[in-house]
């Protein structure tokens, strides 16, 4: 019965099959800003005289820029991009009247393109875990493995949503690229994905918790980097859950009202 | 000589004029620019905050010597976008579509043509605005001579640095006579640019080497700042006059090469 | 003599594809070269003042001989001359002295008037003040085009930007002009003008022509002399009254019926190129046309009749068997 989202998943790993040069180049992209945040690091870690900074130690900064740059790599979704030329090129008429929901084929799609680079950044994940036990001598538990594969995976989806609602800003404004730059740019930065939140300070960190960002790249990292105990990583995926779930109903509100009006003036 | 150089000179003023008013026609997104621009420089502010924060003095400069690393820096990104880039990413395209064709046929030099003939100002303000005050807070800042040697000396080595800047990252572009993919290169051109965020002592020595003798990248936004710090070694004065001379050399020799090579399309 | 051909060629290199993974993982190691010889040894002579098209279906070979002709390609094989020099050493006094007009590609600036773009080629042509002013003048007077000069090009038709390509073109006063398809994509009144203007053009000032295109209506008004190319190769070159001859000797009609007409039943009329039972293509002769469409409403269930011109591919293919000298 489930059959057309289990079709629409797997058109969305042809996909990404189709442009995996690509994507291993993403990887490579990833390479410079890690190698310089790490001699920055370096750097600022042989002079500082208080050996933890921003409350971090060495090795978990080293940690937390390299996992960050993965997971940032993992959450990115170019979606915003994707439905923009949907709505603009009226191409979304075709969803709103086939039996299957623009949503939830979306979804499909979009974690279905996620599975080859989820199981290639869980590998790349592995390797800096291991490095962290041999070679930082920094032991892991299991169980805070499988949670960190838990609120992944909720990353992932938390990030979708977090797209899809500002993607519905091309129903109203003719041009997004450029809003889109900004956007990505700026939930980049206060997801954590390219410096810790710490950084900031105290005031913006708290102000940062009435924001879903932090949950899609600065908490995962946090949880395998051993800064959080194994029940503060739990309440991670409790408020992830929340934060989907508030989005979730927002979108719905927010694409209601913009499907009304794309109706209204007919596409 | 000093005919076809004025000649030259007048024409690329006609070209900054009619990016202008190009622009100026679209001022929705010549804003926007602006604001992504902007936001882009937000991010390589982080790095400032966390260098003042943490304290960090490399080889014994003084911490506001990070404002003028990373000022030229900035300064130099709005340039390249601003001046090359914005010409640079056409190259392949231009290969592509055939509109290479009608270039050809005009009485002028085609390289010119090609990377010097549209100016986009919505990418370079911000950089070029950003960058200038973050070196003239620097300068102050360590009380360094506002006499003309120093700041003669300093517009020489930016000017030595836009030379290197122009062909060292034009090679890669040409590379789309000879391959239509060429995403991935510009990938990795791009994070070398990058590489200069940061002043280059933070680099292992070998990274320096390689970085100012084998692709000098990091010529380009290091050896002004340097030398008015007063640490550029002398022997690395005739590198910096003879690399951009050197680089015009194999960018023409290939330039030259990738035109025989073309194959015009479309028809 | 302004142009002097003689055994040009160019071939392009292109790999074989095939599709899937497995193949494309092959492809990375091993690709299958072929060569395509767009252009295979093309001689011809042309004169000062002389316009003269270049025909042939599409894929002939016209568009490449062209660029060749005014240095944008390399040739592989033979020479030519244009106004004594050898057009891909691109000399800039050669690039002064001629022009190329495409119609599918544009050198003005969209976003910009014309008249900046216009200006910009001044410079760069190097055209002094006063001869840049007199032109730009009597061109736009004879284009009939001065109103339009400072509106963004973005907004003028297809039609008028042709109009403001070729001004562009022709500031310099080039002594040759390569016109590529000149009227593709246009209204059949802007054809008609762009047609008008370069005949007077070449009436008035003596400037040699030559002119692609695959419209034949574009050639028959303009060109007395055409080279005819088919697959790379040249396969006619005379006066253009002889390919009229032979595409108007005969005409296609299709006829479409309302029920299944047999084969035999209409063969008496002339061949048969295409049946289906319900649709007929015949070719018959030109003078007999009336009298078959005539028999043919009085005895089949017609319901459409359409009259067609020979494909041009067939009359130069028909060229080509006839057993007369080239040239």
């Amino acid at each position: 019965m489930n059959n057309k989202f289990a079709v629409s998943f797997s058109l969305g790993i042809q996909n990404s099959m189709e442009y995996r040069f690509n994507f291993f180049m993403g990887f490579a992209s990833l390479f410079f800003p890690i190698f310089i945040q790490l001699f920055l690091w370096k750097a600022v870690y042989s002079h500082a005289s208080n050996m933890n900074l921003y409350g971090y130690t060495y090795r978990q900064m080293i940690v937390y820029t390299i996992v960050a740059a993965l997971i940032s790599r993992l959450v990115a979704t170019g979606l915003e991009y994707d439905i923009n030329h949907d709505i603009k090129s009226g191409g979304l008429n075709k969803y709103l009247v086939r039996p299957i929901g623009y949503f939830p084929y979306k979804i499909c799609v979009y974690l279905g393109g996620k599975v080859l680079s989820f199981a290639i950044t869980l590998i790349m994940l592995l390797g800096v875990v291991l490095f962290m036990v041999y070679y930082f001598k920094a032991p892991i538990s299991v169980s805070r493995i499988l949670v960190f594969g838990v609120v992944l995976i909720l990353a992932v989806v938390l990030n979708f949503m977090i797209s899809f609602s500002v993607s519905a800003i091309a129903f109203w404004l003719t041009d997004v690229s450029y809003f889109f730059h900004v956007t990505a740019l700026l939930i980049q930065i206060f997801s954590g994905g390219i410096f810790p939140l710490d950084i900031f300070g105290a005031a913006w960190l708290a102000f940062f918790d009435y924001l879903p960002f932090k949950y899609t790249i600065y908490m995962p990292v946090n949880v395998i980097n051993g800064k959080l105990t194994l029940l503060q990583a739990l309440h991670v995926i409790e408020l992830q859950l929340l934060w989907i779930g508030l989005l979730l109903l927002l979108t719905r509100y927010i694409w209601t009202v913009a499907i009304k009006k794309y109706i209204a003036v007919g596409g | 000589m000093l005919r076809s150089l004025r000649k030259y000179g007048f024409i690329y003023s006609l070209f900054i004029k009619n990016s202008l008013m190009s622009q100026m026609e679209y001022r929705v997104n010549f804003l926007m620019g602006l604001l992504v621009e902007t936001s882009y420089l937000f991010a390589k502010f982080l790095y400032v905050i966390i260098v003042y924060e943490a304290g960090l003095t490399l080889d014994g400069v003084p911490i506001d010597a990070i404002l003028l690393f990373i000022g030229t820096y900035t300064l130099m990104t709005g340039l390249y976008w601003g001046l090359f880039a914005i010409n640079f990413v056409q190259i392949p395209e231009h290969v592509r579509t055939g509109s290479l064709d009608l270039l050809l046929t005009k009485p002028i030099s085609l390289q010119f043509m090609m990377t010097l003939r549209n100016v986009d100002f919505g990418l370079a303000i911000p950089n070029v605005l950003g960058g200038v005050t973050m070196i003239v807070v620097g300068w102050r800042r360590l009380g360094l001579p506002a006499d003309a040697a120093s700041i003669g000396g300093f517009i020489f080595f930016l000017v030595l640095g836009l030379f290197v800047t122009y062909t060292l990252f034009l090679i890669p572009q040409l590379l789309s006579f000879w391959f239509i993919q060429i995403a991935a290169v510009n990938d990795i051109s791009n994070g070398l640019f990058e590489l200069n965020n940061m002043p280059m002592m933070i680099y292992s020595k070998w990274i320096q080497r390689i970085g100012v003798f084998v692709i000098p990248v990091l010529l380009i936004t290091n050896f002004s700042p340097l030398f008015v710090l007063d640490r550029l070694h002398p022997g690395l004065f005739l590198w910096a006059i003879l690399s951009p001379i050197l680089l015009l050399g194999i960018t023409r020799w290939i330039w030259s090469k990738a035109i025989r090579n073309y194959n015009s399309s479309g028809g | 003599m302004v142009i002097h051909v003689d055994q040009l060629s160019k071939s392009f290199d292109y790999y074989k594809k095939e599709t899937g993974i497995r193949n494309s993982v092959k492809n990375l190691f091993h690709r299958e070269k072929l060569t395509k010889d767009a252009v295979n040894k093309v001689s011809f002579d042309i004169n000062e003042g002389e316009m003269v098209a270049f025909l042939g279906p599409n894929g002939a070979g016209k568009t490449t001989t062209l660029k060749m002709l005014s240095g944008i390609l390399y040739p592989s094989g033979g020479s030519a001359e244009v106004l004594g020099y050898t057009p891909w050493d691109r000399k800039n006094d050669f690039k002064k002295q001629f022009s190329i007009v495409m119609g599918q590609k544009n050198q003005l600036w969209l976003d910009l008037p014309a008249s900046d773009s216009l200006y910009l080629n001044k410079c760069i042509y190097e055209i002094g003040d006063q001869k840049y002013k007199d032109t730009l003048d009597e061109l736009v007077t004879l284009m009939d085009v001065r109103h339009l000069l400072h509106v963004q090009v973005r907004r003028l038709s297809l039609g008028e930007r042709m109009k403001m390509e070729l001004i562009a073109a022709l500031l310099h006063r080039p002594r040759i002009i390569f016109l590529d398809e000149p009227t593709i994509g246009l209204d059949l009144v802007s054809q008609k003008n762009i047609r008008e203007f370069l005949k007077a053009y070449n009436h008035e000032f003596r400037t040699t022509l030559l002119l692609t295109s695959h419209y034949m209506k574009d050639i028959e008004d303009l060109c007395k002399r055409t080279i005819v190319i088919n697959q790379g190769k040249l396969v006619y070159d005379g006066e253009i009254r002889k390919i009229n001859e032979v595409m108007n000797e005969k005409k296609r009609m299709k006829l479409t019926f309302s029920a299944i007409v047999e084969r035999k039943d209409l063969a008496v009329m002339g061949s048969i190129k295409e049946y289906s039972g319900h649709e007929v293509i015949l070719e018959v002769e030109r003078t007999k046309f009336k009298e078959y469409s005539r028999m043919a409403m009085d005895h089949f269930p017609v319901i459409d009749l359409n009259l067609e011109d020979i494909p041009l591919e067939e009359a130069i293919a028909r060229l080509y068997e006839q057993p007369e000298p080239q040239g």
